[in-house]
């Protein structure tokens, strides 16, 4: 039974025939099916209902005769009933089902970073070029004692500190999630950066045990993959609570993505699907989670820090400082623009609180409570480019994850459609038809060029505030300046106006 | 040491390949009773019907002979050889004395009986002079009888169509190039001849004839028909060229030369390759092997010839035709035959196995990897697992378990 | 030359710039759009999804292709040991075709004249066109000629 489409197709193949040759290159690489050839009339043709623009199409074709554009639809033009809702709404009439979607939140909510702007020296304290004078972008996280010998006071050991090249990571991705190869080019440049990696929930595949010390593994609802090899291997440890794409729900991983490697990885059955619960079915309050964050340093001897990720909620302040009492050594926050490989629509898009606001006052809170020095602060959700970072820092992190802007140095082009394990880059897929178009060589190679440019400019805009090392900067509001901002805004980030002075 | 090869074509010319890998100083001496550098012999369809032209005919660059210090006597014959002397006698009198001495006089033509026919009444189809002879008499419109269906026969008829003259062509046995097409390509090949305006007779054979006033000539076929040409091609097949050898002392003939596995024919020093050994079977690739492996041998390696199976590859009017191995044969006596055919395109794909490993293959109009099933037939190759896959268009490498290529790909 | 098959990503792009590489005008567009190559490439991606595999000639120490060639027209480079083919001697009998063990000559047609097709390692080229245009690194070129 064929029913009426109801939703037109959302973009629009267009091919250039004068400069197509009819290598079939893009039918060959869609992952949509969008792209087809009919030998008979020896025909390129499109079905653009396929087309989700992840221009894989595009960047391949020899010729350039490819072009996606959006289909106009001609709708009444309706401030309240747009498009989306009419489509979205369409979809549900025909499955019934809930609205899926990957990445991050893509609605128009106002970004805080781009409301905020840096400070640099003129005249009496000279900006510093980085390219002549030692410039610091290592840093260390971990939790640090109170006072000197403080270390004594706590009940349980403390754990080394582990530092870092550069205050950029890479954000928790499970193996599952992304493929093998991206999974591995991650893992390279981090190591080959100094910096570290995130297993995700996924565990760590058995043949990239030689990265685990540069890998933060996580420890989540679902305890994919958990052992005690892959915990003493790792150099930090990650409890996820929360994920700033989906606050307040599980995951889902489908049986069909389940491979023998990782079911092998996760400990599970092959083709059996993975759902990590929304909670820690032994974690109810900050007591119990204190339990399991001394159970992991248990463990492992105190031999590595325990970081505990949670999404950025309204209640954020309070919750980290609970955490930082539970013992965490890292709180790892992230905001409402996190990405995700699948997330339901509504969740996504209207659930969880920028990042920005969030940094801002669980620093404040945990200054205020004279705990800040016990953990280090990690911001997560949205970072886009080296100036997010450095004023993420000024609002008080100790370092970012990334992992959108990592998946795009890999090829992602944000289509979206990482729910459908079809990614035609070879990413969000475990299909090995497209797995193999990542190599993991040159997606490391990308991944280390982007830390290398972000870092290089991080140096910069340091340089340009007089500051020699990115230790400095962290919580230094005082070199952020909002702009176009209210009032109770510029409070909760605990910036100035721009134009107001020192 | 002093080379002396014996004739001029393929197999010599690898043979000097050979040699001078080995030894860069010696003097080789080449015997050539053409008057022309070495060609390559099939060329001469190529050449007949303007294909290619006289100045692509020479097989090695001008300069081969001189950067490989080669002394060569081109229209000199060698009339014999004075074994205990080793000295090969040549026309004009002179002799030719050597430490190692190479027989590469391949074949020549048979021409059966041909009851009241002189030898000016019909051409062979083996050499330039006969493509020089045959350019010279092949007009358009002119009536040309070709005795013999085999694969020169066949290009000797595309050369002809080409220019124009109408073509019949007889053939003893029941159907065209039989000990490699079977009947269903033969058929299909014949079909094809015809619907371009070949005649084709079988199964008869022309005994004798006259020349008729104006020239023509008027054949007798063993079936009692009469045929009127203007041209008569005979092209029934080559026989080892083994007149020197004749009386030598220690030497084997058979239908050629016999020859061990180093291509020694049983006297110290003496080798022969090419289409004039015995049970070699008269192809270039093979004349080449052998010949470099007799220039290496001649030069003082000592390594055994391993053979290869037949293999051929033959096209005319834009037909084409690959064979190899065991071709010709009928299903059963262990034999398995696989076939794929499409009727519009002339296609004709088969495949010829035994215990699982392919021994022959034939195709007809789409040849691409042939190789690859050569491959499969020189290492013996079992073949069971991918059977199914073998006449796939595009069967390759990956239809085959990675063991056995991925190796050799990485080389 | 190699492939690592593993990163193999079945875009045949190999395919489309060895024929630009072997083309008068050296552009992709002409060579398909004005000089008619389509389908004139030398090495041949196979594909068995979600496997591909590019196969190449492999410039053999022996090469079977240049022993049967029967006009002289596919040689070995003594200098660079490229195997190759002169296009204007080819005649077009295929039994090249048959003698590569590989599969790595195609039979085809350029400039309305039957020759082999096979790769010569774009000799005029410093780099293999295929190699220089892979977008996964998934052909290897390590110099020399296998
Ligand atoms: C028309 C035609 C088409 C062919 N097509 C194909 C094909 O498509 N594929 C294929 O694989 N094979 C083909 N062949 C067969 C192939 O040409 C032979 O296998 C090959 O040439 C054999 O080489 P050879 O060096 O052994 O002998 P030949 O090529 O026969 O050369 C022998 C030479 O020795 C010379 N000679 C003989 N006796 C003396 C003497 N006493 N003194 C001096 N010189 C002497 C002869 O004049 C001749 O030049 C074809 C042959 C012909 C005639
Ligand atoms: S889905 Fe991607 S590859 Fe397919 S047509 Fe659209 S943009 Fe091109
Ligand atoms: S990749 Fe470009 S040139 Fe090739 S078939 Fe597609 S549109 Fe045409
Ligand atoms: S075409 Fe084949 S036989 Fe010739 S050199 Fe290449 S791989 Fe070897
Ligand atoms: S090296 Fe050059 S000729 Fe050989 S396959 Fe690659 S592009 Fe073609």
């Amino acid at each position: 039974m064929s029913a009426i489409r109801m939703n037109p197709p959302e973009f629009r193949v267009v091919r250039d025939e004068e400069k197509c040759i009819k290598c079939l290159v893009c039918v060959r690489q869609c992952g949509f099916e969008a792209q087809q050839y009919d030998p008979e009339e020896d025909r390129v043709y499109s079905l653009d209902e396929n087309c989700v623009a992840c221009q894989r199409c595009v960047c391949l074709c020899p010729t350039r005769a490819l072009r996606i554009e959006r289909n106009p639809v001609p709708y009444k033009l309706n401030a309240h009933w747009t498009p989306e809702h009419i489509h979205n709404i369409n979809k549900q009439a025909a499955t019934g089902g809930v609205l899926l979607t990957g990445m991050g939140n893509d609605k128009p909510y106002p970004a805080y970073f781009d409301r905020l702007l840096l400070n640099a020296s003129q005249v009496t304290n000279p900006s510093i070029d980085p390219l002549r004078e030692p410039m610091e972008l290592r840093t260390y996280l971990g939790s640090r004692p109170d006072y000197l010998g403080g270390e004594k006071d706590r009940y349980f050991g403390p754990t080394p500190l582990v530092p870092i090249e550069t205050p950029i990571m890479f954000t928790a991705i499970s193996y599952g999630a992304i493929s093998h190869q991206a999974f591995e080019a991650l893992a390279r440049a981090a190591k080959a950066y100094g910096t570290l990696f995130n297993t995700g929930e996924g565990g760590l595949p058995e043949d990239l045990y030689e990265y685990a010390d540069h890998a933060i593994v996580q420890v989540a609802s679902g305890r994919f993959g958990v052992h005690s090899e892959y915990l003493n291997a790792a150099r930090v440890i990650e409890i996820k609570i929360g994920q700033g794409a989906k606050p307040g729900i599980g995951g889902h991983l489908p049986g069909e993505k389940i491979t023998a490697s990782i079911a092998a990885t996760r400990m599970i059955p092959e083709g059996t699907d993975a759902l990590s619960p929304a909670p820690h079915h032994d974690i109810y309050s900050i007591e119990d989670l204190r339990q399991l964050i001394l159970t992991l340093k248990e463990a492992t001897r105190y031999t590595k820090p325990v970081s505990v990720k949670i999404a950025a909620v309204h209640n954020v302040a309070a919750i980290a400082s609970g955490i930082a009492r539970a013992g965490a050594d890292i709180i790892a926050i992230d905001g409402f623009r996190g990405g995700t490989g699948a997330a339901p629509l509504m969740i996504r898009d209207h659930v969880g609180i920028p990042i920005e606001l969030a940094i801002a006052a669980v620093d404040q809170r945990l200054r205020e409570e004279g705990i800040r020095n016990r953990v280090s602060l990690v911001a997560a959700g949205g970072f886009r480019s080296s100036a997010d970072v450095v004023k993420a820092i000024a609002l008080g992190a100790d370092a970012v994850y990334i992992g959108t802007a990592a998946l795009v140095a890999l090829g992602c082009h944000l289509c979206q459609k990482c729910y459908t394990g079809k990614c035609s880059w070879g990413i969000a897929t475990q299909d090995p038809y497209k797995t193999r178009r990542l190599n993991p060589e040159i997606g490391a190679e990308r991944l280390y060029n982007l830390l290398h440019g972000w870092s290089h400019e991080i140096k910069e805009m340091l340089g340009g505030m007089g500051i020699n090392s990115i230790e400095s900067l962290r919580g230094n509001r005082l070199h952020l300046r909002g702009v176009g901002l209210t009032e109770a805004e510029l409070k909760l980030l605990g910036v100035k106006h721009a134009g107001e002075g020192m | 040491m002093r080379y002396v090869i014996i004739g001029n074509s393929v197999a010599a010319i690898n043979a000097c390949q050979g040699i001078r890998e080995l030894d860069k100083e010696g003097p080789i001496t080449i015997v050539s009773a053409e008057k022309y550098y070495a060609y390559g012999r099939p060329l001469i369809s190529y050449w007949l019907e303007g294909k290619t032209g006289e100045d692509k005919m020479p097989y090695l660059p001008p300069d081969f002979y001189t950067r490989h210090n080669i002394n060569v006597l081109l229209g000199r014959k060698a009339l014999r050889i004075h074994w205990e002397r080793q000295e090969v006698e040549l026309d004009d009198g002179s002799r030719l004395p050597y430490d190692r001495l190479l027989i590469a006089t391949g074949g020549k033509a048979i021409v059966p009986p041909l009851e009241g026919l002189q030898e000016e009444d019909y051409v062979t189809f083996l050499n330039y002079d006969d493509a020089r002879r045959l350019a010279e008499l092949a007009h358009p419109g002119k009536e040309a009888v070709i005795l013999g269906a085999g694969p020169s026969g066949l290009k000797a008829m595309e050369s002809l169509v080409s220019r124009g003259l109408k073509v019949t062509m007889v053939e003893l046995a029941p159907r065209i190039w039989s000990p490699v097409l079977d009947t269903e390509a033969a058929t299909l090949v014949t079909s094809f001849l015809r619907e371009k305006g070949v005649r084709v007779i079988l199964e008869d054979t022309i005994l004798g004839g006259s020349r008729k006033e104006g020239g023509k000539l008027k054949l007798n076929l063993k079936s009692g028909k009469e045929l009127e040409a203007g041209l008569l091609v005979v092209a029934i097949g080559v026989r080892p060229n083994v007149e020197l050898l004749e009386q030598a002392p220690g030497v084997t003939l058979k239908r050629g030369v016999v020859v061990d596995e180093y291509l020694n024919v049983g006297l110290p020093g003496v080798f022969a390759a090419g289409d004039v050994v015995d049970g070699n079977p008269p192809l270039l690739p093979h004349a080449a092997a052998q010949g470099r492996l007799a220039g290496r041998n001649m030069a003082g390696a000592r390594e055994k010839y391993k053979g290869s199976l037949p293999y051929n590859a033959l096209g005319f009017l834009g037909l084409h035709i690959i064979s190899m191995g065991i071709t010709n044969c009928e299903p059963g006596q262990g034999y398995e035959i696989l076939v794929q055919k499409e009727e519009n395109e002339r296609v004709y794909r088969k495949l010829v196995l035994q215990n699982n490993r392919l021994i022959g293959a034939l195709f007809i109009n789409r040849l691409e990897r042939a190789g690859l099933y050569r491959w499969l037939i020189e290492e013996k190759i079992d073949v069971l697992p991918f059977k199914d896959k073998l006449l796939q268009d595009d069967f390759g490498f990956l239809d085959l378990p990675p063991a056995l290529w991925e190796a050799r790909l990485k080389e | 030359m190699y492939a690592r098959r593993e990163y193999c990503i079945n875009c045949h792009l190999c395919e489309v710039y060895c024929v630009a590489a072997h083309s008068k005008s050296r552009d992709v567009w002409k060579a398909f759009k004005r000089e008619g190559l389509r389908g004139t490439h030398r090495l041949r991606v196979e594909e068995r999804r979600p496997e591909s595999l590019p196969v190449h000639c492999r410039h053999c120490d022996e090469p079977q292709c240049v022993q049967g060639c029967i006009s002289g027209a596919m040689v070995k480079d003594p200098e660079t040991g490229i195997v190759y083919c002169h296009e204007d001697k080819c005649v077009g009998c295929w039994t090249c075709v048959a003698s590569c063990p590989y599969g790595a000559v195609r039979p085809g047609y350029r400039n309305g004249r039957p020759v082999a097709l096979k790769c010569d390692l774009c000799r005029d080229l410093l780099e293999p066109a295929c190699v220089a245009h892979c977008p996964n690194r998934a052909l290897v070129y390590e110099g020399g000629t296998t």
